[in-house]
């Protein structure tokens, strides 16, 4: 794979994994139980739309 | 006599989640709620089919991402910080830093409550690498 790609691939994952476990935690205190892949497939969606989803937050 | 119309702003469950006579209130809310759908269309958007969370967790989900936009929108863009501490920052890193819009009543699914979640997030999106890129 080109580096520059891996390197990219590899960010978004980080993104992905680190906002999966930021919603388990935070979605616990709420009384939304989600499992490890569901939190992460949440994450990955939002991570992939992350530009969509940081203009919506400024919408606000 | 003066007669106030009363307002009501019905959340993404179809629920009543603000009732009030002041018209910029029920607007903020309605704002509030409508940035919670988005989030939640995109959720429903992208995850596979058999993600098996019911539509009240998703609900719930893009609600409370939406009050924690600003944690969320800090991990979304938790590398440029990493990146300045490393001495590393490249242009398409640099994401701006700020709008310092402070907006003490949004929180997501209920207006009611003041969270004082300053946004502070701007975006000068750089013009080096593109992060869409991740997505081909």
């Amino acid at each position: 794979m080109d580096p520059k790609k891996a390197r990219l691939e590899e960010k978004r994952m980080e993104r992905v994994y680190l906002l999966s476990d930021y919603l388990l935690e935070s979605l616990a205190d709420s009384g939304v139980k989600l499992s490890e892949a569901q939190a992460e497939a949440v994450a990955e969606t939002i991570v992939n739309s992350r530009k969509e989803t940081i203009a919506i937050f400024k919408k606000i | 006599m003066a007669i106030k119309s009363t307002y009501e702003v019905l959340g993404l469950d179809g629920k009543v989640v603000l009732k009030t006579t002041d018209i910029k209130e029920a607007r903020k809310a309605e704002k509030i709620v409508a940035a919670s759908e988005s989030v939640l269309d995109i959720i429903k958007g992208g995850l596979p089919e058999d993600h098996g969370i019911s539509d009240a967790n998703l609900i719930s989900i893009a609600q409370h991402i939406i009050e924690k936009k600003q944690e969320v929108g800090d991990l979304l863009k938790s590398f440029r910080e990493g990146k300045k501490k490393d001495g590393e920052n490249e242009p398409g890193e640099n994401e701006g830093a700020g709008s310092g819009e402070q907006n003490p009543e949004t929180n997501g699914g209920n207006p009611q409550s003041e969270s004082g979640d300053g946004d502070g997030d701007g975006d000068g999106d750089g013009k080096g690498e593109d992060e869409d890129k991740d997505e081909e």
